[in-house]
């Protein structure tokens, strides 16, 4: 029996869903014109969002490849929709996301002529990219759409991007989806793992007197929490997280001491600079997590399980070095594990830990509304049960703060990038794979209006999402730099805002405004109330600081401090910082 | 520090862009690059020198070209003994009088006339760098017109078996150059 034939646009479809998408963010425009055509057959099992910048539907996707741990899927023209795709790419790929970016490209006759929106965007994209490929020849593009969500999947993951020439969407020939196991000669994402390595990695455990397990995104993405908290309670070993590892284990359990690094609290930097050993488990000792490399945990040894050969002995030196799936190597190692109490250590710990509560901002008491009390709020309103997404600035370091996260992937950041403008379009995305938990975007008010066009996005699909707007009137982040370190001179940092509520009423949508802590929690029962996407608008002190903070290059230990204040919630001192 | 690594890629369109990049990015100077078909069909085979500072351990680069799916295996072969040569043409312009001693030079050397002219000659020559240097040093008393060289090529020795690697060929179809030589070829 002759197959029928299909076109390549067709092929497309056939193959996203043959790889379980079930949901498509995407732009149309002419050199992807057949694909969009096609999809009229496919509505029934394809939902397509279109989105209002493609920015935003790489966001998107990566948004829903965060919270479901599957490939997320985005679609754009050529030339311009292909390069508005750039930063997605990027930040999908500092962070290990896996997302498949489809572009269309011009037909294969005029590429190289500078044809009319022609980028060449397989050039482009290699550094942000895991792998890219452009389709020559529709007998290829079935395997190819195949090898991209095999490679964004697995091993490590990240983001590929598939560029399309038009004449191949138009192109016919039989539709086979090989069913073979994948096998790319360059590509090897699974390894062994060693006995001896293994043995090593329990006797330096069973040796350790104080230990810090450094729990980081691969975490998440090896969905080891069990494995990890395993580990640490068999041997009784504090776990400092990274802002990515954040909800990989519980922050509510005994052993979990909170964030680590620039904006990591100050227990947990002594912990790793005292420590005897470092148990980095997926994380890749990023600057912001080490500081200073030269005096980084001087006196420990480390182990770094990594499943990306080329992130061990990258930045930090290591004793030993396991290359593999973290929960896979866990599983191998926890049966060798000794039950242990380590008594002292964590008297040590706790007394750094009562130190910093004298500091801790929930008990300054000011008449402004602080934004680390806003967002301890949002925690106390949602029951800390919320998947909450977050942009780009110091709300994004309060809220890793402030905000526990108890379960896996229930906090999706842009960390390694740092991309403004990420929450809104990712909380959109995320918001098709999650249906059981409220979602909340929390964002400052420059990164709002990086992406805010995709307000509409989210009103035309009716998403529950809630968008709560730490307004401090300047990008507060880079304002923190100017006043520490450029003596306040102020450069550009002030920034105005539309009016959110007017805004909110534009798209349609209920909007909020609270200026005091009371009003929180009554503005978030009524947001919950409502289908549909909401805003509040928080307006927050103007000149608050996120501290603790290691400035970049100085010492782990060397933090600078929230000032002390006296028995009335006031700063004994009059310091500049409020 | 320089460093010499030896890389296997699949030989297909862009494959150099995606290996480059990364020695931009470390801000490693390619000193050489030489490439070549291998021994297995769509295999491409390059010896690249390369010189930098030691800001990153010496196995980073190795690691991060392993990571790109196009790149089959690489080999540091910086300590590792071997055979490490390179190939050189130079068009030289002399006197009348001089040709016979031009001839007479580079008989010190493994190198050969292979085209002439009344003024013009081109050598030819193989060796270890340093001898192409030296060479084209003694030369430099004629006019040198112009000097093309390979770059390093570079193979383990015999001895060092152990450090042999066995590249399997891979799927036709990806073999991109090779392909259409060896159609021009059968
Ligand atoms: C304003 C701002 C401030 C910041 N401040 C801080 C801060 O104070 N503290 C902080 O921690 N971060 C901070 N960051 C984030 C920081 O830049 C990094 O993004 C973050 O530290 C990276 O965390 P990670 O190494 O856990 O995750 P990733 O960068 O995602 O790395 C994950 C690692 O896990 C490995 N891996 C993946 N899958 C597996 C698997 N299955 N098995 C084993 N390993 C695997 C990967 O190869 C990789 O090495 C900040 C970011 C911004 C924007
Ligand atoms: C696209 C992009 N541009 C610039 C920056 C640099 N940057 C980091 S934080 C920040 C300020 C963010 O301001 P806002 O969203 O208001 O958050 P806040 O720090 O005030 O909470 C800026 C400009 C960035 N991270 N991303
Ligand atoms: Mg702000």
């Amino acid at each position: 029996m002759k197959k029928q034939k299909l076109t390549g646009a067709e092929i497309i479809w056939e193959c996203l869903i043959k790889e379980g998408v079930d949901v498509v963010f995407g732009y149309p425009g002419g050199a992807i014109l057949p694909t969009y055509d096609a999809l009229n057959n496919y509505r029934e099992k394809i939902h397509h969002v279109l989105v209002r910048h493609e920015q935003g539907a790489t966001h998107m996707a990566d948004g829903y490849a965060r919270v479901s741990g599957n490939v997320g899927v985005a679609m754009a023209t050529s030339g311009p929709g292909a390069t508005n795709m750039i930063t997605g790419l990027a930040t999908a790929m500092m962070d290990s996301s896996p997302i498949v970016c489809i572009t269309g490209q011009v037909p294969t006759a005029v590429i190289g002529s500078d044809a009319f929106q022609e980028v060449d965007i397989t050039g482009v994209a290699i550094p942000v990219t895991k792998h890219c490929y452009l389709v020559m020849d529709v007998e290829e593009l079935a395997d190819t759409i195949r090898e991209a969500f095999y490679v964004a999947r697995s091993g490590r993951p990240g983001p590929v991007l598939v560029d399309i020439p038009k004449d191949i969407q138009n192109a016919e020939t039989e539709f086979i989806y090989s069913e073979k196991e994948i096998n790319l000669p360059g590509y090897q994402p699974t390894v062994d793992i060693q006995d001896d390595d293994i043995k090593e990695f329990a006797k330096m455990v069973n040796e350790a007197k104080k230990p810090v397990i450094l729990a980081g995104h691969g975490i998440l993405l090896s969905e080891a929490s069990k494995e990890t908290l395993e580990l640490a309670e068999k041997a009784s070993i504090p776990i400092a997280t990274t802002l990515l590892g954040i909800g990989g284990v519980p922050d509510s359990h005994p052993l979990v001491l909170g964030m680590m690094g620039m904006h990591g609290e100050t227990w947990v930097n002594n912990a790793i600079q005292n420590a005897d050993l470092l148990i980095a488990c997926g994380m890749r000792f990023d600057d912001r997590v080490t500081g200073n490399l030269k005096t980084y945990s001087p006196n420990s040894k480390k182990i770094h399980i990594d499943i990306d050969p080329s992130e061990i002995n990258k930045n930090i030196k290591v004793d030993l070095a396991i290359q593999g799936d973290l929960g896979n190597v866990l599983r191998h190692v926890n049966p060798f594990i000794n039950s242990a109490k380590k008594t002292e250590w964590f008297n040590i710990i706790s007394g750094w830990n009562k130190e910093s509560q004298q500091r801790d901002v929930l008990n300054i008491k000011t008449d402004a509304l602080l934004g680390a009390q806003a967002i301890r709020k949002i925690w106390e309103g949602t029951k800390g049960n919320a998947l909450i997404i977050t942009d780009v600035g110091q709300h994004q370091m309060l809220e890793a703060q402030y905000y526990e996260h108890d379960d896996p992937r229930t906090l999706l950041t842009s960390g390694g990038l740092g991309t403004m403008g990420f929450s809104l379009p990712a909380a959109i995305g995320a918001s098709f794979y999650e249906k059981d938990r409220d979602i909340w975007v929390i964002v400052g008010d420059g990164s709002f209006q990086m992406m805010l066009m995709e307000l509409a996005t989210a009103v035309q699909e009716g998403v529950n999402i809630n968008i709560a707007i730490i307004n401090n009137g300047y990008l507060g982040m880079v304002r923190q730099w100017q006043q520490m370190f450029y003596d306040a001179r102020y450069a550009e940092t002030p920034i105005s805002s539309p009016d959110f509520l007017k805004l909110a009423e534009a798209y349609g949508i209920n909007g909020y405004r609270v200026k005091s802590l009371d009003e929180i929690i009554p503005a978030m029962n009524k947001a919950n109330k409502i289908t549909g996407p909401t805003l509040i608008e928080f307006i927050v002190e103007e000149h608050d600081m996120v501290y603790p903070m290691v400035p970049a290059g100085a010492n782990l230990n060397d933090m600078i401090q929230r000032p002390l204040f006296n028995e009335n919630g006031q700063y004994k001192k009059k310091e500049k910082v409020l | 520090m320089k460093q010499t690594i030896i890389v296997f890629v699949q030989d297909e369109p862009g494959v150099l862009n995606r290996i480059s990049r990364h020695f931009y990015r470390l801000n490693y100077n390619i000193e050489s690059i030489t490439a070549g078909r291998s021994e297995a069909m769509g295999v491409t085979r390059i010896t690249i020198v390369c010189n930098h500072s030691d800001q990153y351990n010496q196995s980073l680069i190795k690691t991060q070209l392993e990571e790109l799916n196009t790149v089959l295996n690489v080999q540091d072969i910086t300590s590792v003994p071997s055979i490490v040569r390179e190939y050189a043409l130079i068009k030289v312009q002399t006197q009348k009088e001089e040709k016979d001693k031009l001839s007479e030079l580079i008989k010190n050397y493994s190198a050969k006339i292979i085209d002439s002219g009344e003024l013009i000659s081109i050598i030819e020559t193989t060796g270890e760098m340093e001898e192409v240097e030296s060479l084209i040093k003694s030369i430099k008393q004629f006019k040198i017109l112009e000097i093309m060289r390979s770059g390093n090529m570079a193979m383990v020795r015999v001895d060092q078996d152990e450090h042999r690697i066995e590249i399997e060929e891979i799927d036709k179809k990806k073999g991109w150059a090779t392909q259409q030589i060896s159609d021009a070829l059968s």
